[in-house]
């Protein structure tokens, strides 16, 4: 590897978005790139997802996270690309410039012409969900569980409780099931599940693990080890139902309550940021706010799907091809707004220019007989999709139509049977 | 029965009836969800997955079933792949246990260790 000062692309991050991402730019003629990676091997989270359901989209098989890694590594290494690994990217600088630890290189500082963040995202944790309760052993969020389970070999418990339905949490109910972990349930605060319909079926109703909706954790017992979490059940204004209040024995919970996109590295640079998403704000272009930065795959918004993820980031490949050779278009100055019954849209800006764009939302909660629309200031209707249902957990996709030249704002909004 | 496909992740929500010894399906979007309910109907079956230890290594070795099996199988499965062990180097797709407890499928490595 050369020491060069200057960069056209350099990519944070080497799991499913950045290997995508990286292949897709180098056929686009983006060659000048460096990948950066801070963990020991490329493919990120998909290492420890040794489960089934990837690449169906994008290979039209169906693979497990392991093999999808590979398969993009390879797609990598078979173009000369190098993943840097072990490297941490300790500050990234508007210019933009990375500043980052290698065991090869040191540490250096490089400028590059377009930085991607493809950080990935991470759990939210017992803190972010301020749960009560002694600060015992036996306590996981779901996706470290994964870690010990798939990577180390170790059983995290044996009489397992699982707060949250989230789609790690329902993978790891089944996991742990299988090797031979009892179970006991899976609470969900929602009167609906977190996690994808496929997976409550394969995950929970094959192994009769029950799903207690409306239910939450509100107390953790034990001393050295978890001994009993109390369980109470949610009134439909989201109270306590105080009759409900019961004690679960067991010696671990798993926590699989929402993800959340990793682009610490970008505080301070005064950075826009979505709520809703709890991701940078964006163009159609995964453009964020701050000159030359993308971001790719879960640092943008939480994905259903790493095939959603690479066929992403070969769009952005495409779009960093052009920036590098024509410069950024024109501001992004279209608000797209969430409207009834919508939790998050992306991106949440467009620009005047911007044609068949694709909308991707969700709802706060599921809808039969669902009418979708993105509706501008004046009541054009510039977008439609029907559902029999829409489920929360489900992203699903609003393409566009027409032209946006003139629009003041556009607004994505469902309507239905609200359920 | 009421099923959810898991064939892709749009996951409609299937209705199979057993008719003449034929299951009836509605509310598939596409071929995959009438050949799954009918399965789940008459014959459930699964993938699986997990990892088995490397001699010699720190890591695991990721495994999984070449084809879907019986769901009522994978314990016995899972009995025969917590006895399993690899020794790298490992090629993706190579066979570890050749039709593990006679269930017509391999336990395959699911990804390459050199």
């Amino acid at each position: 590897m050369n020491r060069k000062d200057c960069y056209d692309l350099i990519i944070l991050g080497a799991g499913p978005a950045g290997l995508s991402l990286a292949a897709a730019a180098w056929d686009m003629g983006v060659t000048d790139l460096l990948l950066l990676e801070r963990g020991g091997e490329s493919g990120g989270i998909l290492n420890q997802c040794v489960h089934h359901g990837f690449g169906t989209q994008v290979f039209g098989e169906e693979l497990t996270g392991p093999a999808y890694a590979e398969r993009l590594a390879d797609a990598v290494s078979a173009r000369g690309i190098e993943v840097l690994t072990h490297t941490m990217a300790l500050k990234l600088d508007a210019g933009p410039s990375v500043t980052f630890l290698s065991p090869t290189m040191g540490m250096r500082t490089v400028k590059a012409r377009a930085v991607v963040l493809a950080t990935g995202c991470r759990e939210r944790t017992r803190e972010a969900v301020t749960l009560p309760g002694t600060r015992c052993a036996g306590i996981y969020c779901a996706g470290t569980a994964q870690y010990l389970m798939n990577m180390e070999g170790v059983l995290p418990g044996r009489r397992v409780v699982i707060l949250g339905s989230g789609d790690i949490g329902l993978i790891m109910a089944r996991r742990l099931t299988l090797e031979g972990a009892e179970v006991l349930a899976v609470a969900e605060k929602n009167s609906f599940p977190g996690g994808l319909q496929r997976n409550i079926q394969q995950c929970l109703t094959d192994f009769d693990i029950p799903l207690l909706l409306s239910t939450t954790v509100t107390d953790i017992r034990g001393k050295e080890r978890v001994e009993a979490v109390e369980l109470v059940e949610l009134d439909g204004e989201g109270r306590i139902v105080e009759e409900s209040r019961r004690l679960l024995p067991c010696d671990t919970l798993l926590l699989s309550v929402g993800l959340l996109p990793e682009v610490d590295i970008a505080h301070g640079l005064g950075m826009e940021h979505c709520p809703a998403t709890g991701g940078p704000l964006v163009d159609e272009s995964f453009a964020t706010t701050l000159p030359g930065i993308f971001v790719c795959g879960n640092a943008a918004y939480v994905h259903n799907l790493a095939d959603t993820v690479t066929l992403e980031a070969r769009a952005l490949a495409a779009t960093i091809a052009r920036y590098l050779s024509v410069g950024g278009g024109e501001a992004s100055q279209i608000p797209v707004r969430c409207g009834a019954h919508i939790s998050m849209a992306v991106p949440q800006r467009l620009s005047p220019g911007a044609l068949s764009s694709t909308i991707v939302f969700r709802t706060s909660c599921p809808v039969e007989d669902a009418r979708v629309t993105a509706v501008d200031a004046k009541g054009n209707v510039l977008g439609e999709l029907r559902r029999p249902k829409l489920w929360p957990s489900e992203a699903e996709e609003l393409k566009l139509r027409g032209s946006l030249q003139g629009v003041e704002f556009l607004t994505i909004a469902v309507e239905g049977a609200v359920l | 029965m009421d099923v959810i496909c898991i064939r892709c992740p749009r996951g409609c929500a299937l209705t199979a009836v057993l008719h003449g010894g034929e299951a009836l399906v509605s509310g598939n979007l596409c071929p995959l969800g009438a050949e799954y309910a009918a399965g789940e109907l008459l014959a459930p079956t699964r993938l699986l997955a997990g990892t088995v230890p490397l001699d010699g290594r720190q890591c695991r070795l990721p495994v999984a079933l070449s084809c879907p099996v019986a769901l009522d199988r994978l314990m016995d499965i899972m009995a025969v792949l917590h006895r399993t062990r690899a020794k790298a180097p490992v090629a993706l797709g190579q066979v570890l246990v050749a039709d593990i407890c006679q269930s017509g499928a391999d336990l395959i490595a699911t990804r390459t260790i050199h």
